[in-house]
């Protein structure tokens, strides 16, 4: 693990806005100021040649950075899954959210590691954030830039064991990969998935897990009924209005009521700064 | 898409002015688009457009003529409701039968050359190129309008010139003051000034057309009227006379007379009876041939028999006529045989027969009184018909008198020229700025019909408020897009 910390020292680089590389390395390092949402948006990241192919996902995270719109209404998402799991007021254990869009691209891996994040900011909280996809070059280059390392979280599901990783300066928010290399259908149709997500909940507090595109597969169909709570990520201006409805239909048939919707992409007219701001957030 | 979920959308994306607003943001372009294409084909239009010169008369209108007409000669009339009669009579005015008189009056061509713009030889390349699809656009109009376009012959070129026509005319209609101000539109103001004086011409003929045409409606109805009454009081007469054969003036003066020398008999007999009918010879013992009141009896019956004779065949034995007559002659036989020199006699017999005499005679004017005032009455009732249908026979033919001599003499005057056709010299200003002005508004509007066209039929997620109204889900969080 030193030698892959070292490694990744000497190829790319996290700097604050104000202050240098240097201080704001050893700041993370240590885990003082910064959060892990503000190493990931605030910084300069630069990412390593072999992971160029997920060179749009970073710069995306990095101009969330500097969208205060956007950290707002991040913010704002994160409260309201913090109150409703408040008002719940479950005996014990964590939560379990489902982040879901209906046929890909709506931003749904961009959102859950945001929230993710986003709650991983409350410090006293454990915060996993499992990619339902199980993109391996993604959490390379996660990895890589964010200097994660695994830790002792071991979660048993099956035969197959689910690790995690996190950063020792935030150590309470985890990274989950499963050990073997399963696609989504064949991790999320296992009959043990919920002795899998019990152990989830007893270990964090908020589990954000990242599902495949709800009316493009099935492997979401084996997981609506088991958590906690499920949110359709839908993009303004692009997604049609019939798949939602169809994605509702879906989940009623699962078994689940759709807890919310998050609109990504929001498109606003200019006069929008000036008023009627409210009629579109 | 069903139904309720148009409805819906039409609901909530139209209830809202955000919404409003953010549809036109959106197809701002739309917009754009229809307010320069609409600007610019104004633009075109009013850059060609021929110089217009305008002409005007103005009609007096008389509404009243046709109340006039009827109450003038006392007869009660349908109220007329002058209000409409001003708006046909204005509808007129442009009616089909009004212009074709105009334009074969003119001739078709003549009319037609007010479509062309004279000015387009001295257009640059520009406006010579709109004027030319204005032209070709104007073509298709005409070949919609008339799609016999391969009916070449004069009634297609009437129909052209009509449609050309119309639209170049213009009435304006005061009812207030009765007046329709005619306006007519052209490039040649000598021509405009023809096809006012054509036009009105050719109202002047039609109204008194129309006039006449009603007039032989309303006085045949009227005269229709009149011989129906006739004809039913005479149905009524002769029905009353058939049921009652025997009301007549002579019947009833023969009834009295029986009544009167009932009564005279009765009146002979008391005064006998009161003078204890031995003392007192009230009647002569033997019939006095010589005497003048046997002698008028005689005749009296003798007539009464000719009577009978003439008056048998005619009605019958059983009509009052002949029962009359013959009660008649019984009454002078009775009386002749008053003077019985058997009854004479004897004077207790002679009281006895008085006395039975008296009663029988009180009988028979009792009933003949009777008889006699019903035959008053119903001779009162013929009368009454009678009168009826005299009157309903003059009234007839007063009216075909009258009828008669009005054909004669009768001038209907509808309109008058109240101001005569003029043509402005200076061309009548079309404001074209304001053209623009207006068509560039309206092309913005169709556009924002347009834009929200396109909104409502939106299939696609736009913000927070579909999701909310269509499937009442919470939306926890909106992402700006970066």
């Amino acid at each position: 693990m030193a030698d892959y910390l070292e490694k990744t020292d000497a190829e790319f680089q996290v700097t604050g806005g104000e202050r240098d590389s240097g201080q704001q390395t050893d700041l993370i390092r240590r885990g003082e100021g910064l959060s892990l949402l503000d190493c990931v948006t605030q910084g300069v990241l630069q990412l390593p040649k072999e992971h160029r192919a997920q060179k749009a996902f970073f710069r995306f995270l990095h101009r969330a950075g500097t969208d205060s719109q956007l950290f707002e209404q991040v913010h704002r998402l994160r409260d309201s899954v913090i109150l409703s799991t408040v008002r719940e007021r479950k005996p014990s254990g964590g939560t379990t959210i489902a982040l879901t869009g209906l046929r890909g691209g709506e931003g749904t891996s961009f959102l859950s590691l945001l929230l993710g994040l986003s709650l991983g900011e409350c410090s006293h909280r454990r915060v996993a954030i499992l990619d339902g996809r199980f993109d391996a070059a993604r959490f390379l280059a996660l990895s890589d830039v964010l200097g994660l390392s695994q830790n002792a979280v071991k979660l048993q599901k099956g035969d197959t064991e689910v690790n995690g990783y996190y950063s020792p300066m935030h150590p309470n928010v985890c990274f989950l990969r499963s050990a073997s290399a399963e696609r989504s259908e064949q991790f999320f149709s296992d009959k043990r998935l919920g002795v899998f997500l019990g152990g989830l909940r007893q270990k964090f507090d908020f589990s954000v897990v990242e599902l495949p595109p709800l009316l493009q597969d099935t492997a979401c169909l084996y997981m609506l009924p088991q958590v906690d709570r499920i949110y359709l990520v839908l993009e303004s201006a692009k997604t049609r209005l019939a798949d939602v409805q169809r994605a509702i239909e879906t989940a009623r048939d699962a078994g689940r009521k759709i807890s919310g919707v998050i609109l990504n992409k929001q498109r606003t007219p200019l006069w929008s700064k000036f008023f009627w701001r409210e009629f579109f957030y | 898409m069903t139904y309720d979920v148009l409805r819906t959308r039409l609901i909530s994306r139209l209830s809202s002015l955000p919404e409003v607003l953010f549809s036109f943001t959106k197809h701002w372009l739309i917009l754009t688009v229809c307010l320069i294409v609409g600007a610019t084909v104004t633009v075109a239009k009013v850059s060609t457009d021929s110089v217009i010169y305008e002409g005007t008369a103005v009609l007096l209108l008389d509404t009243d003529e046709q109340d006039n007409y009827e109450q003038g000669k006392g007869r009660p009339v349908r109220e007329r409701n002058a209000k409409t009669v001003f708006a046909s009579r204005a509808r007129m005015l442009t009616s089909d039968p009004v212009l074709r008189k105009i334009v074969e009056d003119l001739e078709p061509r003549y009319v037609l050359l007010q479509d062309e713009n004279p000015e387009k030889e001295g257009y640059g390349t520009a406006r010579r190129f709109v004027s030319d699809v204005k032209e070709k656009i104007s073509r298709l109009v005409s070949y919609l309008e008339h799609p016999s376009i391969l009916d070449r012959g004069q009634e297609y070129e009437i129909q052209k010139a009509v449609t050309s026509l119309r639209k170049r005319l213009r009435v304006a209609a005061d009812q207030n003051s009765n007046t329709l101000a005619l306006h007519v539109y052209g490039n040649d103001r000598a021509r405009v000034r023809r096809e006012l004086d054509y036009w009105i011409d050719a109202y002047l003929n039609r109204l008194g057309g129309v006039a006449d045409q009603w007039r032989e409606t309303v006085l045949g109805s009227r005269t229709r009227f009149w011989v129906r009454r006739e004809k039913r009081a005479l149905d009524k007469l002769e029905e009353y006379q058939r049921d009652n054969p025997g009301v007549s003036k002579s019947a009833k003066n023969l009834l009295f007379q029986e009544v009167w020398q009932y009564q005279l008999r009765k009146s002979e007999i008391t005064r006998a009876l009161s003078a204890g009918g031995v003392s007192v010879p009230a009647l002569p013992t033997t019939p006095v041939v010589e005497d003048s009141d046997i002698q008028w009896l005689l005749q009296e019956k003798l007539r009464y028999e000719k009577e009978l004779i003439r008056v048998l065949p005619l009605y019958g034995e059983n009509s009052d006529q002949v029962r009359n007559i013959k009660g008649s002659i019984d009454l002078l036989d009775q009386k002749l045989r008053g003077i019985d020199p058997d009854v004479m006699a004897d004077p207790v017999d002679r009281v006895a027969v008085l006395k039975d005499n008296l009663q029988r005679v009180g009988t028979t004017v009792a009933t003949t009184m009777k008889l006699y005032s019903e035959l008053e009455d119903k001779l009162k009732t013929l009368e009454d018909l009678e009168e009826e249908y005299k009157r309903a026979r003059e009234a007839r033919q007063e009216y075909e008198l009258w009828n008669a001599l009005d054909r004669d003499d009768s001038e209907f005057v509808a309109a008058q020229v109240l101001e005569r056709p003029r043509v402005q010299w200076t061309p009548y200003q079309t404001y074209p700025y304001r053209q623009v002005f207006y068509a560039s508004l309206g092309s913005l509007g169709f556009g924002m019909v347009m834009a929200l066209l396109f909104e409502i039929l939106s299939g696609k997620v736009r913000f927070k408020n579909d999701i909310v109204t269509e499937f009442e889900v919470p939306v926890v969080g909106v992402i700006p897009r970066k």
